[in-house]
């Protein structure tokens, strides 16, 4: 008997150590120790022993149920390990492909800029208001101090609907618009964000674009102040390092005129391409409002000051994005727009 | 404008500053700089750019006293002799005093017409101008130094040697020297002799005055004229000459007898003839005398935001040839006449903030009452309509807010359409851009078409811009300009990734997509079926109805249509108004607690008639149901051989819950039959088995 017990146990170890899956091991667990299994059935043949054989025989099944016991627990574990890992080979995967993606869709980046200038500006307290893209011949022109036959017409040449219908040449309109609609109350602090129209097309030009006004009404209002609006605009549309330069200029609905120029953002200054060597790029016209203006809207000009300024926005988009070409932001090219997703 | 640096040089003795320098100050001040030529002998040529205000600056002498200004020095002009003014009406006569106040004149006799000395002719040419004959030149050359046209006419070949200014009558012609004859419309300026029109005023002379080898006596003509006047002539004759130029941007009415001056001193100095010595005039005139004005220290200092010192204000407005004597408060200033742009008190602030320089200047943020800025509801709201099409990966596009009339009526397919009553432009560049568009479709529909030809093939694209309704025609009054939404989709919606697939629009996304619009907005998607809008197929177009009204259309684009803008593949388009929309706009958040208690679903496949839609059936759904329903799906449309004719099935999933308890299956049921037997009722459906 005690022959057969070893026997047994020669030929578990051997079984389990050719055993391959957890699977073949359960089997043997089942085959050797289970309710009749090999060892169980030669533990229930105790009784035919003689008794004092007895004990013996119950301590060395027990020893070796119990070693095949742990064997088998082992090497399962180290097969499922094994099995694991395979498992886990097998999910490799090429971590380069690319992700699942969602198109984000995008807004024209005419108005992504022009959102951005709104926001500096609501930030420094204007409101945002819009005006009619056709316009009279009044407020285009004569309500902002250009009567019939002024020289600085020529400077702007305009689509005619009718004899006095126009389609605006600068978002000014809404100046006298606003101005008249409000005196004498004090201030007005608004920007005026629309397309804008002039008979002109080449490479720099199109009939079409847009821009944006602004315009601030109080008392004493100064030309220091529209230098620190101006810079504060500048700093946050193009850098904190950005400068600010005015230079004089001519607008007949200001006195007096500046253009403005900021510090070259591509060379800071030291002169670029994109500066043409200057190291300043020209953004915007600006200027205090003519008392002309103001008195032809109710102001009192003694009493109430304005500044004024007017930017366009294809160009500041052009900088900002570096568009090369003007032109693409008329034509709609899905390869063109879907560069501004984000 | 040119100026001749070694010139300038003479007028400013004492400037040391290189033609390079002279040119960026110029510019720093205002007179912008176009260009710095450098010619042979270190002369040089600076190019200028003028804005019109300064008109002032079309001579050597304006832009000597700008120079001298701006570094601070003095200009010397030269002094010339002083001659009587002879008023004489027999000799000139001004019959239209509102047209030219001013006409002087100074006879040259036995004048020698031979070639200009090389000093004269180099300059001439170095600032773009031809040497012709001595006579002819001189006026050039006064003119460039002056800023004072002049014209020389043949003394001999006026009737009784006599000059009369008039408007011209209608189609009365004239030869002009260029050997046209011209026919300017009547009330343009004439220079005549009793009998005939010798020249048209300010613009050009005529051939049969024109000085030639024969010509034994001059007449020097110096006038002043209305300067619209000369605008509308040079524009409508398409003679843009110097002299135009000049009259028209407006010269120094001083400046009249100072040219004449110079013309008596060169005729002397070239020896080319007796100059009499005395100016003829048609009216009374004496150079005219400085502007008065008066700045305040305290307007001054507020305009500018700082405070420059006397000196600095006083050197820089007498460097500039204005006469200061201090007030109490500030200066007056005597603004000489040749600078018209300077006529108020804020001009003042602005000559001295330039000369002094606008660097000086601190950069000082408004104080006074805070004003809160901000955007109002409506613009708001456009900023989540921008966001809601991008998350649909839709791209903006913008178009000109003009088209063709073709590509209106290539979209709306029928002769009588209202929105065909567009605004046309008087004066357009092209015929692409002949009105103003009232729709957004064309533009879309283009985009389409482009993108389709390069290649980009799965495209949505949406636009937000005004179309302009004229109330009548022709335009009398301002037209109602609306905002309006335009939506184009053609070939596939993006897929989700890589390895799945696209999925091609149809009419679902489109109105998926204005699902989503209306619901940021508050409102449900209201749709009516259309199916004779020619622009879109018959089965698959719906009016957008909001609060009512139609305010869109929506669909899938009529095959002809597509066939006429040459899409070769299926469109969805929509166009409706923003305006209204945004007005209405009622976006709210509906919180409702969570319930802590299970919900319950049910499904619900109903066979109904095809001629019932969806969205009716989901709408009688929710009328029907009581609180318990918490939310209902359309999940599946089964038309086919398992159900009868003419119907469809259409399969809900609906969930029901309640806030206070866990619903038992017999409270389901019941909500469930009710649900059912009201849509049966209603639609003479029947669940399908
Ligand atoms: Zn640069």
């Amino acid at each position: 008997m005690l022959q057969n017990l070893d026997d047994l146990r020669n030929e578990a170890l051997k079984a389990i150590d050719q055993g391959n899956s957890p699977e073949a091991l359960n089997d043997l667990r089942v085959k050797y120790l289970g309710k009749n299994g090999e060892l169980t059935l030669l533990l229930r043949q105790t009784g035919k022993l003689p008794a004092e054989q007895r004990p013996a025989f119950g301590q060395k099944a027990n020893t070796i149920r119990a070693q095949i016991e742990n064997l088998i627990n082992e090497k399962r574990e180290e097969l499922i390990k094994v099995q694991q890992e395979k498992k886990i080979q097998e999910e490799k995967i090429d971590l380069s492909l690319p992700g699942y993606r969602l198109r984000k869709g995008s807004m024209h980046p005419i108005t992504m800029v022009l959102d951005e200038i709104k926001d500096i500006f609501i930030g420094l307290g204007f409101s945002v208001v819009e005006g009619p893209e056709i316009e009279t011949d009044y407020y285009d022109f004569q309500a902002l101090n250009i009567p019939l036959d002024h020289p600085a017409r020529e400077m702007q040449d305009t689509f005619y609907l009718s004899e006095d219908l126009l389609l605006r040449t600068h978002t000014s309109p809404m100046q006298a618009r606003t101005m008249e609609a409000q005196a004498p109350q004090l201030p007005i602090k608004i920007i005026v964000p629309g397309k804008v129209y002039r008979r002109d097309e080449d490479a720099t030009h199109t009939p079409m674009f847009h821009q944006v006004e602004g315009l601030l009404v109080d008392e004493r209002v100064s030309l220091s102040h529209l230098k620190g609006i101006l810079l504060s605009f500048a700093q946050q549309m193009f850098g904190q390092d950005r400068e600010i330069r005015l230079r004089p200029s001519f607008f007949p609905f200001t006195e007096p005129s500046v253009e403005v120029d900021i510090s070259c953002f591509a060379c800071g200054g030291s002169g670029c391409r994109l500066c043409k060597g200057t190291g300043w790029i020209e953004i915007l016209g600006a200027g205090m409002v003519h008392p002309n203006v103001l008195r032809m809207s109710g102001y009192n000009p003694q009493e109430a000051s304005g500044l004024a300024f007017g930017m366009g926005v294809e160009r500041i988009a052009m900088l900002k994005y570096g568009i090369d070409d003007l032109r693409h932001l008329f034509q709609n090219d899905l390869r063109f727009l879907r560069q501004f997703e984000n | 404008m040119k100026i001749l640096y070694s010139w300038l040089k003479e007028l400013v003795p004492d400037l040391k500053a290189d033609a390079q320098t002279v040119a960026t100050a110029l510019t720093d001040a205002g007179v912008e700089v176009d260009g710095l030529v450098e010619l042979p002998d270190q002369e040089y040529v600076i190019e200028l750019d003028l804005t019109p205000n300064r008109s002032d600056c079309l001579s050597m002498w304006g832009l000597a006293y700008e120079v001298a200004a701006i570094f601070g020095l003095k200009a010397e002009l030269p002094q010339d002799e002083e001659l009587p003014i002879l008023v004489d009406a027999n000799k000139i006569q001004l019959a239209a005093p509102q047209l030219c106040p001013y006409y002087l004149g100074l006879i040259l006799e036995d004048v020698k017409i031979g070639p200009s000395p090389d000093w004269l002719v180099k300059r001439l040419e170095a600032l773009g101008m031809r040497g012709i004959n001595n006579i002819v030149d001189i006026t050039n050359y006064v003119m460039l130094e002056t800023g004072q046209p002049l014209h020389a006419f043949d003394y001999d070949c006026l009737v009784d040697h006599k000059i009369v200014v008039r408007e011209s009558k209608e189609d009365e012609e004239i030869i002009t020297l260029d050997n046209q004859l011209r026919k300017p419309e009547a009330g343009t300026i004439y220079i005549c002799d009793p009998e005939k029109a010798i020249g048209i005023g300010g613009v050009m002379g005529g051939l049969n005055s024109e000085t030639t080898e024969q010509t034994k006596n001059i007449f020097f003509e110096a006038a002043y004229f209305d300067r619209r006047s000369i605008r509308r002539t040079a524009k409508a004759l398409d003679l843009r000459s110097e002299a135009a130029l000049r009259f028209e941007k407006g010269v120094d009415p001083s400046g009249l007898y100072k040219a004449l001056q110079r013309v008596y001193y060169y005729s002397q100095l070239l020896k080319i003839g007796q100059p009499q010595k005395e100016i003829l005039s048609g009216s009374t005139y004496a150079p005219q005398a400085d502007r008065q004005i008066l700045l305040s220290r305290k307007y001054l200092d507020e305009r500018i935001g700082m405070s420059f010192s006397d000196q600095q204000v006083e050197e820089s407005l007498q460097n500039l040839g204005f006469a200061l004597s201090p007030t109490e408060s500030g200066w007056q200033v005597g603004v000489p006449s040749r600078r018209q742009d300077v006529q108020e008190e804020v001009d003042l602030t602005e000559e001295v903030s330039r000369l002094v320089g606008l660097d000086q200047l601190p950069a000082v943020l408004p104080e006074g009452a805070s004003t809160q800025g901000g955007l109002n509801k409506e613009q708001k709201l456009l900023q989540k309509v921008h966001r809601v099409l991008n998350k649909r990966g839709l791209n903006e596009a913008l178009n000109y807010s003009f088209i063709s009339k073709k590509e209106l009526k290539d979209v709306f397919q029928d002769e009588n359409h209202p929105l065909l009553q567009a605004i046309p432009l008087k004066n357009p560049m092209t015929e692409a851009q002949e009105i103003m568009r009232t729709s957004l479709l064309p533009g879309l529909l283009k985009n389409l078409r482009d993108n389709q030809n390069r290649q980009n093939l799965d495209i949505g694209l949406y636009e937000i811009g005004r179309i302009y309704l004229p109330e009548q025609l022709p335009l009398r009054d301002l037209p109602s300009e609306e905002l309006h939404l335009g939506v184009a989709l053609t070939g596939s919606s993006q897929a989700l990734g890589w390895q799945l697939a696209k999925e091609p629009y149809d009419f679902y996304h489109l109105k998926g997509i204005l699902e989503d619009l209306m619901s940021v907005l508050g409102w449900p998607l209201a749709l009516k079926e259309k199916q004779d809008d020619p622009r879109f197929h018959p089965y698959q177009c719906a009016e957008i109805l909001f609060n009512g009204r139609a305010i869109g259309i929506m669909g899938a684009i009529h095959p002809d249509l597509a066939e006429n803008w040459d899409l070769n593949q299926k469109a969805f388009l929509a166009e409706l108004n923003l305006d209204l929309v945004l007005k209405l706009a009622d976006p709210k958040i509906n919180y409702k607690p969570l319930s802590r208690y299970q919900s319950s679903k049910r499904d619900l496949a109903l066979v109904v008639e095809n001629s019932i839609s969806a969205q009716a059936v989901l709408a009688t759904i929710k009328l029907a149901a009581g609180d318990l329903l918490e939310n209902v799906e359309l999940f599946d449309v089964y038309r086919g051989s398992q159900i009868k004719a003419g119907h469809k099935s259409l399969a809900f999933s609906l969930t029901y819950r309640a806030q206070d308890r866990t619903l038992t299956d017999a409270e389901v049921a019941k909500a469930h039959n009710e649900i059912l037997q009201f849509l049966n009722d209603y639609y003479q459906s029947e669940l399908r088995q």
